[in-house]
């Protein structure tokens, strides 16, 4: 029996909302980004749920619906301009810091690498469900993983560093 | 990448990605744009069929005369500008009667002008006409600078940046601009009579415009945008008045402030489009900044959004969550549909928080700017 569109947000909204937050980096934008998709995906229900797997071809709107808004908008200014430094004083603080540096980094890259990211990191998917969603090859999302990665290597390893001194 | 490093990439993912949604206005929300997604379609075949009906053969040589008075022209006679220069056509490619809510302004006296960025309740400049011609703005004053961010209807972004401190302005530059802060072409231009510098910066995303120059002695200004021709530049030159002051008012306040706190930024985002993640319509987003008698910030935001889960807390009235964060935070519900955000740095105790939570008001209209309150008393 197909699910109808509200019982489908119901089911897929939140996660779709918080991948939305990961790919944009802003909550705000977010929000509207999954609108704007799911405003789509209202008009095209019917056929999308013809679809074998809906909620890839959902989630496959909205990272291409944000690599468009980001090329319109480039969010990397507002995201940059966010950057804070801040103090830390034991172990949890220091987490949030770190956390905060990678989030910072994880920003600065471009969307398809983020995309890539964030679909194997935090959605927990392989290669080949990530080529599906972003409509590429699995070596494509290799390739791009790798790049992304060995951005990440290069501008992070220092604050590993420090750890290691403060606590020796 | 090493394990260690992986494992601070997922951490850092779910820690971000941790937020409460409201699947009821995400559904609202998505069925009330999709509907005029429909509604949209339905009229653009009827008025495309009515204009063949009317128009016939006739319609060709009238869509080539609308394109060629909308058409950019390009900015050879820089050199040559004035202050008596014309000002650029606008640049719009999305017609259509739109009007962002703006801030309310007043003539500005000229032993004021050089203020620009010491006064966090004001802006010292505005953008003639912009109101009609972008379909949002971000105002911020602040930390010795104040900008004007707009969302073309184009969808580009452009910004203009003032500041009596060129190193600033020079650091504020960097961090918008990142990694293209130190590239592109640079070319001398003559800005209203002034000598200024336009960078031009090919990037993935656009061609990057950044125009510097002193538009006054003691003030330095910058104006970029990303568009498709550096039009988009001109026009906020031409566009831009110093002698205006706009009044940065927010939807919320603190009636009394704290012993030792002042402020220290405000910015304020309104929109000409109705969004539904917005707290009102015409009202996008709002922060204001303090600083006390210890380093770091308070800071108090607004957004759409309602109290999840049973309260833990009521602070002036509204019930709130105290969340368990490195530094205290309050989020407070109002009872219009908005949480107020009260967070601060490291340093000040959440004793600061509940004093001003106690103290504040809300605009009675929240998309009504008008209405809205000084962010000092």
């Amino acid at each position: 029996m197909m699910a109808t569109f509200e019982e489908y947000v119901h089911a897929r909204g939140p996660a779709l909302v918080r991948l939305a937050s990961l790919l944009t980096g802003d909550d705000h934008r977010a929000d509207d980004l999954v609108q704007e998709v799911l405003a789509k995906v209202y008009v095209r229900w019917r056929r999308i749920c013809e679809t074998d797997r809906p909620d890839l071809y959902v989630r496959r709107m909205l990272v291409n619906a944000h690599t468009s808004w980001w090329r319109r908008l480039s969010n990397r200014e507002i995201a940059v301009a966010e950057v804070r430094e801040r103090p830390s004083r034991d172990d949890h603080a220091q987490n949030s810091v770190e956390r905060d540096e990678m989030w910072r980094l994880v920003q600065t890259l471009p969307p398809r690498q983020r995309a890539v990211l964030v679909l194997r990191y935090y959605e927990d998917l392989d290669d080949a469900s990530i080529a599906d969603v972003l409509d590429c090859s699995p070596v494509t999302v290799r390739t791009t993983a790798m790049r992304a990665l060995s951005t990440l290597r290069e501008r992070y390893p220092h604050r590993s560093r420090e750890r290691t001194v403060s606590r020796a | 990448m090493t394990p260690h490093l992986e494992e601070e990439l997922t951490a850092s993912l779910r820690h971000r990605a941790e937020r409460q949604v409201d699947t009821s206005r995400l559904i609202a929300g998505a069925t009330a744009r999709g509907q005029q997604l429909v509604y949209r379609r339905r009229a653009t075949v009827a008025g495309l069929s009515l204009a063949v009906v009317l128009l016939g053969g006739g319609a060709t040589p009238l869509a080539v005369g609308a394109l060629g008075d909308s058409g950019r022209q390009g900015r050879a006679d820089r050199v040559a500008a004035s202050p008596e220069a014309a000002p650029a056509a606008a640049p719009t490619s999305d017609p259509g009667p739109r009007t962002v809510p703006m801030l309310p302004s007043a003539p500005l006296p000229d032993a004021a002008r050089r203020v620009v960025g010491t006064d966090p309740a004001a802006l010292h400049f505005a953008v003639e006409g912009v109101d009609t011609q972008v379909r949002a703005i971000q105002w911020h004053s602040g930390s010795d600078l104040e900008f004007m961010r707009m969302e073309r209807l184009d969808g580009g972004l452009s910004w203009v940046t003032l500041s009596a401190n060129q190193d600033v302005l020079a650091k504020e530059i960097r961090i918008r601009t990142g990694d293209y802060a130190d590239a592109g072409t640079d070319e001398t231009v003559d800005v209203r009579g002034v000598r200024g510098t336009l960078r031009t910066t090919p990037t993935n995303e656009g061609t990057s415009y950044l125009l510097s120059w002193q538009p006054e002695p003691g003030l330095y200004a910058h104006a970029h945008a990303r568009a498709a021709t550096e039009d988009e530049v001109w026009w906020l030159v031409d566009r831009l008045r110093l002698g205006i002051m706009q009044r940065c008012v927010v939807p919320f306040a603190p009636a009394k402030l704290p012993d030792g706190l002042k402020l220290t930024g405000c910015t304020v985002e309104t929109s000409a489009l109705a969004e539904p993640s917005a707290p009102a319509e015409g009202f996008r987003s709002a922060e204001i900044t303090f600083s006390g008698k210890v380093p770091g910030q308070v800071r108090l935001a607004m957004r759409a959004g309602e109290l999840k889960g049973s309260p833990e807390t009521t602070v002036g009235g509204r019930p709130g969550l105290a969340l368990p964060r490195p530094a205290p935070a309050l989020s407070l519900y109002d009872d219009r549909g908005v949480m107020l955000d009260l967070s601060c740095t490291e340093g000040f105790t959440d004793a600061v928080l509940y004093e001003i939570g106690e103290n504040l008001r809300v605009a009675a209209k929240l998309g009504d700017l008008a209405a809205w309150l000084p962010p000092v008393p």
